[in-house]
């Protein structure tokens, strides 16, 4: 008995909701960022699944991870910018002391 | 043996990501992080998804995990250094977690997949290489130019001036 597409998808329904959680807890930035990564992965490990089960046309899912990948770490990359810039002008990266922007 | 792998991967994933939410310290946080990527390319290994394995553990495990990690260290430096965060779990953040993760499962169990699994590529590499680079050729060159304008940005926005 080999894995089944239903017991990858619930695992990746399991990570995407810790990630969630994670997101909306968080005080770092950089660790809801992270967990944002976490949720990218929960999804890349979907199309991954998809692609293995069902084989409509010959690895279409995966080409979607690599995009997938490449948009996240563009996201991730600018981020980490911003958070870097956020402690220069603000000292601190906890985002519930970040509101200059609120309304 | 494949299964046993995969479950054994699976037990992994969730306990690191739960230590990646729960744990007060930011840079244990970051290495949680680091074997849930691990352990997700060893998924992706077992799904039939070489090239994309590699390209977590390079990409994900290794640039990202370290550039966090320095972003970490850079600002948690300072006058008020300080490596762990209170978090304040909210009761509501909880439920609404679950009841996300839940509605997911449900989902998922209430459908009949297919059963039927077809027959393993050989040349996963070969064949990804000849979809991205002949289909999927125009997504391929703009992801390249976001990726381009991406490391402007951040180098725009992060320099000193």
């Amino acid at each position: 008995m080999g894995i089944t597409l239903s017991q990858v998808l619930i695992l990746a329904a399991a990570m995407f909701s810790i990630g969630l959680y994670g997101a909306l807890t968080r005080k770092s930035v950089v660790i809801v960022v992270m967990c944002v990564e976490l949720m990218f992965n929960a999804v890349n490990l979907n199309l991954v699944a998809f692609s293995f089960f069902t084989g409509l046309s010959a690895l279409r899912g995966q080409v979607f991870a690599v995009f997938v990948m490449v948009v996240s770490a563009c996201e991730l990359g600018l981020c980490m910018a911003i958070a870097i810039l956020l402690y220069r002008n603000r000292a601190t990266i906890e985002v519930d002391r970040i509101n200059m922007m609120k309304w | 043996m494949s299964a046993v792998l995969f479950y054994i991967l699976s037990a992994m994933l969730i306990l690191f990501s739960l230590k990646v939410v729960t744990t007060k310290n930011l840079f244990h946080s970051v290495m949680a992080a680091f074997a849930v990527l691990l352990s997700t390319a060893g998924i992706f290994f077992l799904l039939n998804a070489e090239f994309l394995g590699i390209v977590e553990i390079l990409v994900y495990a290794g640039a990202v995990t370290i550039l966090v990690l320095f972003v970490v260290m850079l600002t948690t430096a300072g006058p008020q250094y300080r490596i762990t965060w209170e978090g304040t779990p909210k009761m509501w953040t909880v439920i609404f977690a679950v009841l996300f993760g839940g509605m997911l499962g449900f989902v998922v169990l209430s459908i009949d997949w297919p059963t039927a699994r077809p027959a393993a590529l050989t040349d996963v590499t070969r064949t990804l290489a000849m979809r991205l680079f002949t289909e999927y050729l125009l997504p391929f060159e703009v992801a390249s130019i976001l990726l381009l304008a991406a490391l402007v940005g951040a180098i725009v926005l992060a320099r000193r001036d």
